[in-house]
């Protein structure tokens, strides 16, 4: 009963002494609920004034927990109740009374109580001020959180971290002996000394505690200033009351960080840091606001608060000031893991990193370029020095040839004679350059010579041709010139390079040569001829009438005498061998039929005759040969013909071959084949060859040609092919006696 | 009455033989020593028969038989030589020919060959292997 006569009296008399106060109170203004609004009225009574540190990360957080779109909406009024200065229960009635009054038909929805004396405050006056209303009491440290609620509250709870704080600053300073708790002499902040004094008992077997309270702060400043080295100083609550001398926490804070000599660590609010403190396992307030906001929200929304149960929310972080680490030299790497710092200034690394790493790399990325190109240079100067001496050495040796040298570039034009060119034509090498050196070659030549240059030039092709090239004493001389194409290293065509040699000489020798060789087969054949018809026509006839005589004779002796019948006979068939034997080598000699039957006749019967003598299977095949052919024509083609059947017989160790005489207009083509062991065609043969050299020799003189295909295993091709001049066919006489067998 | 035959040979020797051995079955119209006198001879003298050698100077004897055919000539042709080889039995027989006798045995075969020849048979002297001169119209 007294307490409500308390009540009564503070209704009555405290509104005029108040007022003024309560205006200073509540300074802050607060959002103002009209009439009818569909707002919910939240009434949030702080302990401390609104002008300190410690309320503005609660109340930012908690604003930011209402959102706008928050449901259901709500209104807030904020009162600041500076319970810590004002701590007379009289102030507390007249608070209580003002409250009252002030929000008489404005009864909140809900009530939220921030820290340990506004809860104490709340919960003491909650019959007299808002008696329905729910309460949720918040940012209260769990040891003094009030047992055995009434119904309709609820809250949220943390708890400051003394032992982690003063643990985290023993990491950083591992030689630290001595702690010097600092501590204010308030009520409030006495009931904090006694928390800290029983946390630490079981740290002080290793440490010495010593409590900095009671005393005016200029005595503590001095104290603060002669810490021992092997000291550290924690604060465990914001300091406000020193010996009666009071401060808002945050100036306190920073003159005691001042004055001290020794780094300043404390488990306060988060809010605190940046004022000299190096930091510890600190409070972060925001997280209780926004917790309050959202059980606020739920209980607003219908949630009933007695079937919430006091939860505790961890509103602890690492934190530490970077700037104070520093101006103690204090090492990073102890600090716990996870820490968060204020006033890091990001170092230019981290900042910067990707810019750094991306202008290196470029860096990097032209030096090597920039090595690249030295070097590609430096090769390539080398090159070019091997080049020049390359080429040096070339001309040198090029002059110094007795050959006729010359270059030309991709245009086909001559870039480069030597001095044996330039001597031999006796013009200056600005008069061969280009294609001014074709004015050397004889005009019969120019034509086919450009033709043949182009044309391998074009093809890329080696070339070698004969042309005449005008001396410098005027005289044509003939030349062999050989060219081929050049290529560099990587393939490009540069052009052609080539040397002429003067083979007139050597031309004429060969002429003379071939002269000489056409006329000794041609005088052999010619006598072997004539002694071919002495035995034909003399010898063998006079024989033959021998043998007619004998004949007659002998048909006489049948009546006369007929003991000489067998001598006779006996004489008669001698003559008739001899006659033969005459015969045969007339004809090998000569082939006489080659003349009276012509050469299908001649090669058939050669074939045959070969073929019977040496057990030889050989086809003869022949398609349109003219009737009759130039002597020499038929000679030479039965001259060839009998010398590869020779062949045929003695290397091919077959027993059958194949010849074959197609005529067409211009040419006759004979081809003399065999499936024997064959030969290497580019090794001259045991017997040195002469029967090829003679087939040669007879193919030249009438401007045919020969080919021999053949490799060892796969049997020997002859290819013979003879050119026919339009006059050189006679009148076809003989086509009567050619048929097939 | 006597066949007018005319005989061409370059060799005198045989001209003088074959004379001896056809006087009495022969008239001898005439002797040549080669082809083109021949194709003369046949034209101003015309013959019955003709026997001549195949090698000849000036134009052989296959060629002016060949010719003669070619001329219309029904002059019938026997050819004596010393040429055995089969080649030129087919060939002579070919330009027309239709007797054919080897010199060795001109004493035995050649009068045969005339009256073989004046009776339109074809004759070859026997000592030539016939196996080797397939002619058209011998079998």
């Amino acid at each position: 009963m007294g307490e409500q006569a308390r009540r009564h009296r503070i209704s009555l008399t405290g509104i005029a002494i108040l007022a003024p106060a309560l205006l200073v109170v509540t300074g802050r203004p607060v959002c103002v609920a009209s009439e009818g609004n569909a707002f919910k009225r939240i009434l949030v009574l702080y302990s401390a004034t609104a002008d300190t540190e410690l309320n503005s990360e609660f109340t930012r957080d908690m604003h930011l927990g209402f959102k706008d779109d928050a449901k259901p909406r709500v209104q807030i009024y904020s009162e600041y109740l500076d319970l810590m200065r004002f701590t007379t229960d009289d102030y507390q009635d007249y608070l209580a009374d003002l409250l009252k009054h002030k929000y008489e038909g404005q009864e909140p929805d809900l009530v939220i109580l921030v820290s340990r004396l506004a809860v104490q405050f709340g919960l003491t006056y909650r019959g007299a001020l808002f008696p329905d209303a729910p309460i949720i009491y918040c940012a209260i440290d769990e040891r003094f959180v009030p047992a055995n609620l009434e119904p309709g509250i609820t809250g949220i709870k943390f708890r400051v971290d003394i032992k982690g704080t003063i643990e985290s600053a023993l990491r950083l300073h591992r030689e630290a002996r001595n702690i010097f708790v600092v501590g204010g002499t308030s009520a409030y902040e006495k009931s904090w000394e006694g928390v800290i004094r029983r946390e630490i008992e079981e740290m002080e077997p290793r440490l010495r505690f010593s409590f900095l309270t009671n005393r005016p702060l200029a005595e503590l400043e001095r104290e603060l200033a002669r810490l021992p080295k092997d000291s550290i100083v924690y604060i465990g609550t914001p300091i406000q009351d020193m010996a009666g001398e009071w401060a808002m926490p945050e100036i306190a804070l920073r003159l005691i960080c001042q004055s001290s000599n020794v780094p300043v660590y404390g488990s306060i609010s988060s809010a605190y840091l940046g004022h000299g403190l190096v930091g510890g396992h600190m409070l972060d307030l925001g997280v209780q606001g926004k917790a309050a906001a959202d059980l606020a929200l739920r209980i607003l929304q219908g949630e009933k608060p007695d079937e919430i149960p006091v939860s505790f929310v961890d509103a602890n972080t690492y934190l530490f000031d970077w700037s104070e680490l520093e101006r103690w030299g204090i090492n990073e790497k102890f600090l716990p893991a996870g820490s968060t710092f204020l006033n890091k200034e990001p170092s230019t690394w981290q900042r910067y990193h990707w810019h750094i790493v991306a202008v290196l790399s470029v860096l990097l990325l032209e030096s090597m370029l920039i090595a690249i190109l030295l070097r590609q240079r430096s090769g390539l100067r080398r090159a070019q020095a091997s080049l020049q001496e390359s080429e040096g050495r070339f001309r040198l040796m090029a002059d110094a040839a007795p050959a006729m040298i010359w270059m030309s570039g991709t245009d086909k034009g001559v870039s480069y004679c030597n001095n044996s060119w330039l001597e031999f034509t006796g013009r200056p090498m600005e008069e061969q350059l280009g294609s001014a050196w074709i004015a050397s070659v004889h005009p019969d030549d120019v034509d086919g010579c450009r033709a043949g240059y182009e044309e391998a030039f074009d093809a890329r092709r080696k070339f070698v041709m004969e042309y005449r090239l005008r001396r410098a004493d005027g005289e044509y001389r003939w030349m062999l010139d050989s060219g081929a194409p050049r290529f560099e290293g990587d393939g490009t065509f540069v052009g052609y390079i080539g040397s002429c040699t003067d083979i007139t000489d050597w031309k004429g020798a060969r002429q003379a040569l071939s002269a000489l060789g056409g006329l000794l087969i041609n005088a052999q054949e010619v006598e072997r001829s004539r002694i071919a018809r002495e035995l034909h026509d003399d010898l063998s006839q006079r024989l033959a009438l021998l043998s007619t005589d004998i004949e007659q004779l002998s048909q006489q002796a049948e009546v006369s005498a007929p003991e000489m019948l067998g001598g006779l006979q006996e004489a008669l068939d001698r003559t008739l061998e001899i006659l033969n034997d005459i015969n045969r080598l007339a004809y090998e000699l000569h082939p006489s039929k080659l003349d009276r039957l012509g050469l299908v006749s001649a090669s058939r019967g050669l074939c045959r005759e070969i073929g019977e003598a040496q057990s030889l299977q050989i086809d003869f095949n022949f398609d349109a040969i003219p009737d009759s052919l130039p002597r020499d024509v038929a000679l030479c083609l039965y001259r060839v013909l009998q010398e590869s059947l020779r062949n045929v017989v003695k290397h091919s160790g077959t027993r059958r071959a194949l010849v074959e005489m197609n005529g067409s207009p211009g040419e006759i083509r004979l081809t003399v084949s065999d499936e024997g062991v064959g030969f290497d065609p580019d090794r001259p043969h045991k017997d040195g060859g002469l029967g090829l050299i003679s087939m040669r020799e007879r193919l030249r003189l009438i401007g045919g040609r020969i080919t021999i295909d053949s490799r060892p295993l796969r049997g020997t091709c002859v290819h013979v092919s003879v050119p026919l001049s339009a006059g050189a066919v006679n009148a076809p006489v003989s086509n009567e006696i050619e048929y097939e067998q | 009455m006597l066949p007018r035959v005319l005989l061409a040979d370059d060799h005198p020797e045989i001209l003088n033989k074959v004379t001896s051995l056809l006087a009495s079955t022969c008239e001898i119209a005439g002797k040549v020593g080669d082809g083109q006198a021949l194709l003369e001879a046949v034209d101003r003298l015309k013959p019955d028969l003709i026997v001549i050698d195949i090698s000849m100077p000036v134009l052989n004897g296959i060629e002016a038989a060949r010719q003669l055919k070619k001329s219309g000539s029904e002059v019938k042709i026997v050819f004596l030589t010393v040429h055995e080889d089969p080649d030129f039995v087919q060939a002579a027989l070919a330009s027309g020919a239709c007797g054919y006798v080897v010199k060795p045995r001109l004493a035995t075969d050649l009068v045969r060959a005339v009256e073989a020849a004046m009776a339109d048979r074809r004759f070859i002297s026997p000592s030539l292997s016939m196996k080797k001169a397939q002619v058209p119209g011998s079998h």
